[in-house]
């Protein structure tokens, strides 16, 4: 009997602290409701930021694209046009052909452009990413059943999505000029062979190309140099005519860059012009030359002489 | 002055920001030259007389300086589109002169020059090129000297001016220009008569022009009034002078040749000047050349420039009272210079100059000879 009557306060304290847990669950419950909204909202915001971006990328990128596809048609064209002979054909291809490289540049350089910003926002995504994940781990500690199972199921979806944003551990591939002819696993010996020899012949092209490119660049910048030194000889402010001093004559008017035809060009343009051909025949030789390299290379694994 | 000296300046650094300011979106920007320069020049001066824009009178025939200066230049082109063009440009700098040979004192002037410049050119298809263009010029000078050696009066001076240039027909084009200028010069209290001197002018001009691959030759005449509101005479308001031109210019290009090349011009023109005043009524006749060559030794240029002026008054006055420089077709120049590039944004120039010029009485001259050794130096390579 007297064993009996001791106080049991774990059995009076049992449904008072059990209230109790309910009472703070449900109130951390009712907290972290909208704690995991503020997290979706704002993986939603950075979701979406991300996205224009990368869309916005993607295009840029696409048109470079096509424009490299006319850059190439535009070298053939002024190589048809060379061979020709036609002075005036010649010109007016290689002014495409000018045209066309800084076009390509241009679009170039508007897809690097883009780059900071998208890396900014792919890490701001990144980083909500990470804060949902988090949020749902503390959350999953909580649970247990079928909800902590979709918990988890939902952080390892999260996980996918963050390294799947990582960038690429080396820079973007650049363009391959002449797609058609890059390596293909299921290319005979013979195949191979005759994708050689049009890289070749295009990279000799290209090279003849360029040589001449860089002849003009110099005759070009020798001009720019007495064209600088024209202007250092006319410059003199503090000349010796006055205002009125030739009262009878108007001011001689300054020609606007270009003179009487917009479709003049001066000596600093065509030099960009010429630049950015130069800049992109070397591109195009680089990548050819590294391109025999390895179908030589594929070819002497396959045994047997070169050529 | 000071005030005015000030506002050059502001003006100056205002250009230089822009020529080295970012190109807004969406237009193309091309460049472009900026350069500093900084020379020393040594200068004579002969001539024994006064000069009515002076309070200082000297008795000396000869004078001697020794210059230091220092300016900034450069153009900016911007294409806004295939048709359409824009042009700033600015040129500007301070002279220190550490003048000798007076008999009261030596003097130490100070001169500061700056030009700004906009320009807006646009192609009507089919039909030619249309350029505006509106400039400011101003100039102020501290401890002015007196004659002979001669250093012009501070003014601000505006124009603007239109120019359409047809498409050639018939292997010739035609081209008309409209310009307006104004010129305000800078009196202190003690030389109000200066203000005699501020003009307003508008003029018209058209050209034909012709010629082959690498010449032109062009032919023009022009019309011209200068109003000067502060000159009274008698029932007339103020003065109005009319000058009638008519000349020709020829020029050649042939700097994109591998051989021999050069750009040269040769203009001969003619000036009638009238006027409700019988002072300042003249004939002139002008030659103007300018040749520019790289020479075939040591990387050397060769650059000269030749404004001969020979004038006849209608009325002989011998207390014509002019300003030097300022008020007619009066000052002949010879400039010769060789240059040479000293490394790839550094050149160096040696300036040798004659001016004669007409000084307050009609037909009497100053004469000015000078060296100017000149670098130019381009930070942007």
């Amino acid at each position: 009997m007297t064993g009996g009557a001791v106080p049991r306060p774990i059995k009076r304290g049992g449904p008072l602290l059990l209230w109790a847990l309910l009472i703070l669950g449900a109130a951390l419950a009712g907290s972290a409701a909208p704690v995991s909204a503020q997290f979706e909202q704002r993986l939603s915001e950075a979701q979406g930021e991300y996205e224009a971006v990368l869309l916005d990328y993607q295009g840029r990128q696409r048109t470079w694209e096509v424009q490299q596809g006319r850059w190439r048609a535009a070298l053939d064209t002024a190589r048809a046009a060379q061979a020709s002979g036609n002075t005036e054909r010649l010109d007016r291809a290689e002014q495409q052909f000018k045209t066309a490289s800084l076009e390509l540049q241009r679009l170039r350089r508007l897809v690097d452009q883009l780059e900071p910003l998208l890396a900014q926002r792919r890490r701001a995504l990144q980083q909500a990413l990470e804060e949902q994940a988090e949020s749902l781990q503390a959350q999953m500690t909580r649970t247990t059943g079928t909800q902590r199972q979709q918990l988890n199921v939902r952080i390892g979806s999260l996980l996918e999505q963050i390294s799947s944003l990582e960038p690429p551990a080396a820079p973007a591939p650049t363009l391959l000029f002449f797609p058609e002819f890059a390596s293909d696993p299921r290319d005979g010996r013979t195949e191979i062979l005759g994708k050689i020899e049009f890289l070749e012949r295009r990279s000799q092209e290209a090279s003849a190309y360029l040589d001449r490119v860089a002849a003009d660049l110099q005759r070009l910048r020798r001009l720019e140099t007495q064209q600088r030194m024209q202007r250092d000889a006319a410059s003199n402010p503090f000349g010796d005519d006055p205002p009125g001093a030739r009262a009878g004559r108007p001011p001689e008017p300054q020609s606007p860059p270009g003179g009487s035809n917009a479709a003049t060009q001066t000596t600093q343009q065509q030099i960009d012009a010429l630049t950015a051909v130069k800049s992109e025949l070397e591109q195009l030789r680089l990548q050819l030359t590294a391109r025999i390299s390895a179908f030589r290379v594929t070819l002497s694994s396959m045994g047997g002489d070169l050529r | 002055m000071s005030l005015k000296i000030g506002g050059l300046r502001t003006a100056w650094l205002l250009a230089c920001c822009i020529m080295l300011a970012d190109t807004p979106t969406g237009v193309s920007a091309q460049a472009n030259d900026f350069v500093v320069t900084m020379g020393v020049s040594a200068e004579s001066y002969s001539g024994n007389f006064s000069a009515v824009t002076l309070t200082v009178v000297d008795s000396t025939t000869r004078a001697a300086a020794a210059v230091g200066q220092f300016g900034t230049r450069g153009h900016r082109n911007f294409y806004l589109d295939d048709s359409k063009t824009l042009r700033l440009a600015f040129d500007g700098g301070v002279r220190q002169f550490a003048a000798m040979g007076f008999e009261l004192r030596d003097y130490a002037p100070r001169e500061w020059v700056s030009q700004l410049e906009v320009g807006y050119g646009q192609t009507f298809d089919g039909v030619g090129r249309l350029m505006l263009d509106g400039s400011y010029r101003g100039h102020a000078i501290e401890d002015r000297p007196p004659m002979p050696l001669f250093l012009q009066p501070g003014y601000n001076a505006f124009r603007g001016m239109g120019r359409f240039r047809f498409l050639p027909v018939g292997g010739a084009s035609l081209d008309a220009l409209l310009d307006l200028e104004s010129a305000n010069y800078s009196a202190p209290a003690q030389l109000s008569h200066l203000d005699l001197l501020d003009r307003r002018s508008s003029g018209f001009e058209v050209g034909l022009a012709s010629g082959g691959e690498d010449w032109s030759i062009r032919l023009f005449s022009g019309l011209r009034w200068s109003h000067y509101e502060r000159q009274q005479f008698g029932d007339d308001p103020f003065r109005r002078d009319r000058a009638t031109n008519v000349g020709a210019t020829w020029s050649i290009n042939r700097m994109e040749r591998d051989t021999k090349p050069l750009t040269a011009s040769l203009s001969v023109e003619g000036t009638m000047n009238r006027s409700n005043s019988r002072r300042p009524e003249y004939n002139a006749l002008s030659v103007t050349s300018q040749l520019f060559t790289p020479l075939p030794w040591w990387g050397l240029n060769a650059s000269g420039r030749a404004l001969l002026t020979w004038k006849n008054y209608i009325v002989e006055t011998p207390f014509a009272r002019l300003v030097p420089g300022e008020e007619a077709d009066n000052a002949s120049i010879i400039e010769a210079a060789l240059s040479r590039e000293l490394a790839k944004n550094l050149t160096a120039q040696l300036r040798f100059g004659w001016t004669r010029a007409e000084t307050d009485i009609g037909n009497s001259y100053f004469e000015r000879f000078g060296t100017t050794l000149l670098f130019n130096f381009r930070p942007g390579g």
